[in-house]
C-alpha cells in the first residue's frame, strides 16, 4: 500500500530530480508509460490542445477504472505556467470521477499546465495536460555572442590538426548478414583522448548515405543503429564520455551516480574548460570519421538524436554543414536562460551564477539553431515534464529552413512507436532516396 | 623460493610499490648528464636571513663536461623567478648565489643543459626556516559542524559490504578480495582491494588512499603476508579490476581536472564523496571479524597523503598514520605569493577560472591543514625539497600545525617521488605500529 506508493514517488523524484535524460538502447526512444488501473485522463478543449494568447482553457478531468468513472474519488489539482509556482490549486472529493477545471489564458506565448492527482485506495494516480499558447510566437530569450562564430571556429581548428587515428574493432557476436558492427574509436580532443561509438556497416561492395546519432544525457553502453543499417545506411552512435561503450552496464550505472554525476554543470563557469566542449568537439569529429569511411557515399550525411542528444543534433549540423538533414525528438539545451525570465528554460537548469549564464549562450541549442538551414524532422509533445515545451519551441520559431513538425500533445519524454516510425521513414526517404511504404 | 614467493618478491610487492607512490613514481631512473645542484649547507636548511649558494656539476661518465650550455633561475618556489640568467660554462661547474628568504619558505634554484640536442634538468631547494612556516589557510567556523553533519548523514546508510574474491590473487597465506561498499548516498559504491591474512585470527589493519588520477589497483598482498589487513580503495566509486585502457579513458578527457568540479559549492565538491568514502572504508573495516577492533592505520602519497590527513583528522578510529608528500594542503597560499599546495588551484594558470569567492570559500573545508590541525595521533611523515608538484612550503605548513607526536624524514634532493629506503622506513614503522609491543 503506502511502501508501494513510496517507491513510485521516490522513482519519479529520481528520474525528475537528476534530470538525467536517458535512452534505453534499442528501440530509438523510450517507451511510452505502462497503463494504470486507474485511469486520470484530461482533455484541453481544444483537440489540438493549441491556443491563442487570450482565449480561455478548460480542461475537463475524467477519472475510470475499467472504463466506468471511479465514485468519490479525493483529488488534488494544480494549475500555472509550466514550470513556474501553480496560479491555481486545489483539493477536492469528485462523487462521479470528473470535473471541469477553468485554467485561465496567458497572455504570453507559452504553456499551461494542469496536474492532477487521484488518491483511491491509498494510491497516487498522477497526469496532466497543458495547453499550448501561440507556441509558434515563442521567442528564446537566449542571447547570441559577438564572438559566438570565432569561439567555435577555434575550437574546431584546435583540434583539426589532431589526426582521427581510428581504430576498429569488429564485434562478430553483433554482426548480421548484412551489416558489420564495430567498435570504433577516433582520437578527438587532445592526444590520449579517444571517442567511441559502435558503427554499422553494410556488408555487401558499395557507397552508402550515413547516418549520426548522437545520445541523451547519463552514462552508457551503445548497440548501434543496427536496423536502419540493415536498410543500407552506415550508422554511427556516439558515447560522449570518451570511454568504451561496449562494457559491462554496472559500471556505466556507477559512473553516472558518482564521479559523472551532473557532468552537465561540470565547469560551467568557463567557456573553454566546461564539459560540453569536448562533447561538441566531438561530434563534429565523428563526422569527420564517417567522411573518412571508403564506404560513405561522401554527400548523404544525417544526425539524428533526442533530448541531449536533440540539442546535439541541432549543435552539430550548425558546426558541420557537411549533414544534410537532422531528425530529433523533444531537444534538451534550449533556451537555458528562460528560467532567469520567470519562463520555463531549458535542460539543465544551473541557477543564475553570471558566468555560468555567459558560458550557457555559447552552448545554448537555439543559438545553433538559428544557423540551420538543413531540411529537419522534429516531434515532442506538450506534457514533457524534462525538456520544456517552451524551450523547444523557443529554437524550433528561429529555426529558418525546411522544418516537419509532429506533435503529439499528450507525449512526455518519451515517444509513441508510431513517431519513431514516422522518424525512420523520414530518415530513409532522405538518405536512400526512396518512399517508404 | 618457490615460485609463488618468487612471484611476489618481483611482480607483486613492486606493483604494491607502485600502488603506494600512485600519482608520483618510485625514484627515477639515471640520466646519461648528470645535472648536480647542491646547496652549500648540509642539510638544505637554513635560518632566514642566511645566504645560500647553490654548486652545479655538470658531468657525464663521471667526468665534468667542458663548454656546456646552461640556463637557470632561482626564486621562491613556484613564484617567478628572482634570478636568471644563461651562460656556457667552461668546465660543467658554477657556483650561484641565491641570495636568501626573509620570511620562512623555501628558495629553488633550478638549471637546465642542453647537451646534443637534448635538455637535462636538475634542481636544488633550501629550506628556510621550514617548521617555522604558517599555512595561509584559515579554519572556517563552521568546519567541524560541517563535517560532523556529513558524518552523520554517512551513519545513517549501512555498510552494505559485497567481496568477491579474486582467487588468482590470492596467496597461500592472503585472500584478496574485490570489495565494494555503500558510500554517502544510495547508487555511490565504494570499490578496494582487501587481503586478509588466511590464518583465523585477529589482525590489525591498514588503509590504503590513493594519489591522484584514474586507475585498477593490486591490493596490497605484501603488507597482508607479514599479518595485517589492507584495504587499498579507488576514488571514484568504480570497481578497481577493470582494464587499464578503461582508466586512462575515463581520465582524459572526463576525469580530467575532477579536482576542479563542482568547486564552488561545498556540498557538491568532487572530494566530497571522496573524504567520505574514507570515513565508510573504516566502518567497513571495523565490521570485519579478522580485525582486532582498534589497531589501524592508513597510509597513502600525494593524494593520498593529503587523504591520510584527512582520514585522521576526520575519524579518531585511526591510530597511525604515514604520509608522503601530502597533496592538497594550503590550497590558499597562491594568494598570498606564496606556493600553494597541489592541484594549485589558486596560481597562475589557474587564476581566472578558480580566483572566485565560493571556490575559495570551499578550498577551507577541504584542505588538509585543516584537518592536520585535529590529528591527535602518532605519524611518520616523508618529502622531499625537491617536490614541484606538492610544494614543500604546502606540506610543512599542514606539518607544523600537527599536535602530535610525529616523525619527519626528509630526504631533500627528492622530488614527487622516494627512494626505497623511505618506502622501507614507512613499512618497518607500520609494521612496528600495528604488530609491535607497543600495541595496545
Amino acid at each position: 500500500m503506502i511502501t508501494e506508493n513510496r517507491l513510485l514517488k521516490i522513482l519519479i523524484c529520481l528520474i525528475v530530480s537528476s534530470f538525467s535524460l536517458s535512452v534505453f538502447c534499442q528501440p530509438l526512444a523510450p517507451s511510452p508509460p505502462v497503463e494504470k488501473m486507474i485511469k486520470v485522463s484530461i482533455a484541453p478543449d481544444h483537440p489540438d490542445w493549441t491556443y491563442k494568447t487570450g482565449e480561455q482553457v478548460q480542461f475537463r478531468v475524467q477519472i475510470t477504472k475499467n472504463s466506468e468513472p471511479v465514485q468519490n474519488v479525493q483529488i488534488r489539482y494544480e494549475v500555472g505556467p509550466e514550470v513556474m509556482p501553480p496560479v491555481k490549486k486545489d483539493s477536492l472529493l469528485l462523487k462521479d470521477g470528473n470535473i471541469v477545471i477553468k485554467g485561465g489564458t496567458m497572455k504570453e506565448p507559452g504553456f499551461l499546465r494542469c496536474t492532477v492527482t487521484a488518491e483511491v485506495d491509498g494510491y497516487r494516480y498522477r497526469a496532466l495536460a497543458t495547453a499550448g499558447f501561440d507556441p509558434h510566437l515563442i521567442k528564446p530569450y537566449t542571447e547570441l555572442p559577438a564572438d559566438f562564430n570565432e569561439f567555435w571556429e577555434k575550437a574546431k581548428s584546435d583540434v583539426a590538426s589532431l589526426p582521427l587515428n581510428p581504430k576498429l574493432i569488429l564485434m562478430p557476436e553483433r554482426c548480421t548478414e548484412k551489416v558489420n558492427v564495430y567498435h570504433a574509436s577516433i582520437e578527438y580532443f587532445k592526444p590520449r583522448t579517444r571517442l567511441y561509438g559502435i558503427l554499422c556497416v553494410p556488408k555487401k561492395p558499395g557507397k552508402y548515405p550515413a547516418l549520426l546519432r548522437v545520445p541523451g544525457a547519463g552514462v552508457r553502453p551503445y548497440y548501434g543503429v543496427t536496423d536502419l543499417a540493415e536498410y543500407g545506411i552506415i550508422t554511427f552512435e556516439i558515447g560522449i564520455h570518451g570511454i568504451p561503450v561496449n562494457m559491462e552496464e554496472p559500471v556505466y550505472d556507477l559512473l553516472r551516480y558518482n564521479a559523472l554525476e551532473g557532468y552537465w554543470l561540470f565547469n560551467m563557469d568557463d567557456r573553454d574548460r566546461y564539459y560540453y566542449k569536448h562533447v561538441y568537439v566531438g561530434c563534429t569529429r565523428a563526422v569527420d570519421f564517417i567522411f573518412s569511411l571508403p564506404e560513405f557515399d561522401g554527400t548523404n550525411l544525417a544526425v539524428c538524436g533526442q533530448s541531449q542528444g536533440g540539442g546535439l543534433s541541432i549543435i552539430t549540423a550548425a558546426l558541420d554543414t557537411r549533414i544534410k538533414y537532422l531528425a530529433i525528438f523533444w531537444p534538451a539545451l534550449c533556451d537555458l536562460t528562460g528560467h532567469l525570465h520567470n519562463r520555463a528554460g531549458g535542460w539543465p537548469p544551473f541557477g543564475t551564477d553570471k558566468e555560468k549564464v555567459e558560458t550557457s549562450r555559447y552552448y545554448d541549442a537555439v543559438n545553433f539553431a538559428r544557423m540551420l538551414k538543413i531540411p529537419g524532422f522534429y516531434s515532442w509533445g506538450y506534457n514533457d515534464l524534462s525538456c520544456a515545451p517552451t524551450s523547444m519551441f523557443a529554437a524550433y520559431n528561429v529555426i529558418n529552413a525546411p522544418k516537419e513538425l509532429y506533435i503529439v500533445q499528450e507525449t512526455g519524454h518519451w515517444t509513441y512507436p508510431e513517431q519513431v516510425d514516422r522518424m525512420r521513414r523520414w530518415l530513409r526517404e532522405k538518405l536512400l532516396g526512396t518512399k517508404p511504404k | 623460493m618457490n615460485i609463488k614467493t618468487t612471484l611476489h618478491v618481483f611482480l607483486i610487492i613492486p606493483v604494491y610499490f607502485a600502488c603506494l607512490l600512485s600519482l608520483h613514481s618510485q625514484t627515477i631512473p639515471e640520466k646519461m648528464i648528470k645535472v648536480a645542484v647542491a646547496c652549500d649547507h648540509f642539510d638544505w636548511t637554513y635560518k632566514t636571513g642566511e645566504p645560500v649558494i647553490f654548486s652545479v656539476r655538470i658531468t657525464k661518465n663521471s667526468q665534468l663536461l667542458q663548454d656546456v650550455r646552461i640556463s637557470y633561475e632561482t626564486g621562491p618556489e613556484k613564484m617567478a623567478p628572482t634570478k636568471r640568467d644563461a651562460l656556457i660554462l667552461k668546465d660543467g661547474s658554477l657556483l650561484i648565489e641565491g641570495g636568501t628568504m626573509k620570511e620562512p619558505g623555501f628558495l629553488r634554484c633550478t638549471v637546465v643543459a642542453e647537451v646534443e640536442g637534448h635538455k637535462y634538468t636538475g634542481l636544488a631547494t633550501a629550506g628556510f626556516d621550514p617548521e617555522l612556516i604558517k599555512p595561509t589557510t584559515e579554519v572556517p567556523a563552521d568546519f567541524i559542524q560541517f563535517w560532523d553533519k556529513v558524518k552523520s548523514d554517512l551513519a545513517r546508510l549501512p555498510v552494505n559490504p559485497i567481496l568477491t574474491l579474486l582467487p588468482e590473487r590470492c596467496t597461500e597465506k592472503v585472500n584478496v578480495y574485490h570489495t565494494n561498499i555503500q558510500n554517502y548516498k544510495p547508487g555511490s559504491r565504494l570499490y578496494g582491494i582487501l587481503c586478509v591474512p588466511r590464518k583465523p585470527g585477529k589482525y590489525p589493519a591498514l588503509l590504503e588512499v590513493p594519489g591522484a588520477g584514474v586507475r585498477g589497483y593490486a591490493g596490497d598482498i605484501a603488507m597482508a603476508e607479514h599479518g595485517i589487513i589492507t584495504f587499498q580503495i579507488g576514488i571514484h566509486g568504480i570497481p578497481v579490476t577493470l582494464d587499464a585502457g578503461f582508466y586512462l579513458n575515463l581520465r582524459y578527457p572526463a576525469l580530467e581536472g575532477y579536482y576542479f568540479y563542482n568547486l564552488d559549492d561545498r556540498d557538491k565538491y568532487y572530494y566530497k564523496r571522496v573524504y567520505m568514502g574514507c570515513v565508510r572504508a573504516i566502518d567497513f573495516i571495523f565490521s570485519l571479524p579478522e580485525f582486532d577492533g582498534s589497531n589501524l592505520a592508513v597510509t597513502g602519497g600525494s593524494q593520498g597523503g593529503a587523504l591520510s590527513l584527512i582520514t585522521t583528522g576526520l575519524d579518531n578510529r585511526v591510530k597511525y598514520l604515514a604520509c608522503l608528500c601530502p597533496a592538497l594542503c594550503d590550497l590558499t597560499g597562491y594568494l598570498h605569493n606564496r606556493a600553494g599546495g597541489w592541484p594549485h588551484m589558486f596560481n597562475e594558470a589557474n587564476r581566472s577560472f578558480n580566483v572566485k569567492p565560493a571556490k575559495i570559500e570551499t578550498s577551507k573545508y577541504y584542505d588538509a591543514v585543516n584537518f592536520a590541525r585535529l590529528i591527535k595521533v602518532p605519524g611518520f611523515y616523508t618529502w622531499g625539497y625537491n617536490d614541484v608538484t606538492c610544494p614543500p612550503t604546502s606540506m610543512y605548513s599542514a606539518y607544523n600545525v600537527i599536535n602530535a607526536p610525529k616523525e619527519l624524514y626528509v630526504v631533500q634532493e627528492t622530488g614527487h617521488w622516494e627512494y626505497p629506503e623511505q618506502i622501507d622506513k614507512i613499512n618497518k614503522w607500520l609494521i612496528d605500529k600495528l604488530l609491535g609491543d607497543n600495541q595496545k
